[in-house]
């Protein structure tokens, strides 16, 4: 339940290397999304793929981590340690503050996307919320397509917090 | 002290039975084939094995695939009735709204049917699911449902008088080729009135 501040402090202003998409952007997902968003129920095939770019809403999904792995993924970059650093000091509540998002290009259909971060900043120090005690992290994700465009970009801010731990007696 | 005493039977008034000469004719006729929402997606079947912890590299690594065997990746074999669900609309309809996509399927006669007699209570008891050829990425599995058998006479099961139903699916691919077929019993049965108090609460 250490927390060394300053060397997470050094992990500011760290970007992450190319981080490739687990999947291409596929018509399945696209219409999962549309359906539970839209209430969309147009089949696959009576879409016009070529045309149809995916819901630019829909630019994180691709990017998401798995919900489970065969080989476990050890955290190697700046924005994954730095979280690892706080979950290990005791931070381990984890709210969203704000998403800024900003879409350059459309993605389409069989698009392989990848993603960067960058630790943008991290709050001098912590901060007192009615959540408990907790630091910011500021995260930007550039995303790119295959050709190396960059099509997004998101600028998130996290608050990783110590829950208050409430005890009965009081 | 010539207080009147009700005199019920000793039989309970007869209840509503079913009609197997009804339906009869529903049971065992060829069903239409229906297309899915969705072509096999990798990004599907890596979810699903997500979900499954299914560590198979048949489902997700490329190479190995190529090299094994299948000549290519391959989707789960169980995951076959993915393909054949209907949109998350049509299951808010049908749970919520109680109105059907397709009411002149033969399935959901039977089914309102044994509802409208009083078999309320449906419970699963044997699924088998036989596979015949792979399923790639790209595929686009059609499938037919239909009821294939039904008891024509009530069985005494634990869980109240009831009626083994058995439900067909059939797979076929984008070259009519069928790649799967399951066999899914389910009973039917008259919750006793035990069962009723409790859920009533």
């Amino acid at each position: 339940m250490s927390f060394d501040y300053a060397k997470v402090k050094a992990l500011v202003g760290k970007e992450s290397s190319a981080i490739p998409a687990l999947d291409k952007v596929s018509k399945s997902d696209i219409r999962h999304w549309c359906e539970l968003i839209d209430e969309n129920n147009t089949p696959f095939h009576e879409i016009n793929w070529e045309e149809k770019a995916a819901p630019p809403a829909m630019m994180m999904v691709w990017t998401m981590p798995p919900l489970w792995s065969p080989e476990p993924k050890e955290p190697t970059e700046p924005h994954e340690l730095m979280l690892k650093a706080l979950d290990d000091g005791g931070y381990d509540g984890t709210i969203g503050l704000t998403l800024d998002q900003e879409f350059f290009q459309s993605a389409y259909v069989g698009d392989r996307l990848s993603y960067q971060v960058t630790v943008a900043n991290l709050s001098p120090a912590e901060v007192e919320t009615s959540m408990g005690k907790g630091y910011q992290v500021d995260l930007v994700y550039t995303l790119s397509n295959q050709q190396g465009e960059k099509i997004s970009r998101h600028t998130c801010s996290l608050l990783k917090f110590k829950e208050l731990k409430i005890s009965k007696e009081s | 002290m010539s207080k009147k005493i009700e005199i019920k039977p000793f039989n309970s008034p007869p209840e509503k039975t079913l009609d197997y000469e009804k339906l009869k004719d529903l049971v065992g006729q060829p069903p239409p084939r229906r297309l899915p929402h969705d072509e096999v997606s990798e990004s599907d079947i890596r979810h699903w094995c997500e979900v499954m912890q299914d560590a198979n590299p048949l489902y997700y690594d490329t190479e190995y695939a190529r090299n094994s065997e299948y000549g290519g990746m391959i989707a789960p074999p169980s995951m076959v009735q993915t393909w054949s669900l209907g949109t998350m609309k049509a299951a808010i309809n049908q749970f919520v709204h109680g109105k059907l996509e397709y009411p002149e399927d033969n399935l959901n006669k039977v089914n309102a049917a044994l509802e409208e007699a009083g078999y309320t209570g449906v419970m699963a008891t044997a699924q088998d699911l036989t596979c015949l050829k792979p399923i790639r990425p790209g595929d686009t599995i059609s499938s037919e449902t239909g009821p294939v058998q039904l008891s024509d006479y009530d069985h005494y099961t634990r869980q109240g008088v009831g009626r083994y139903y058995t439900i067909m699916y059939r797979f076929f691919n984008q070259h009519d080729e069928e790649v799967a077929f399951m066999t899914f019993r389910v009973v039917w049965y008259k919750p006793p009135m035990a069962t009723r108090r409790l859920y009533k609460g």
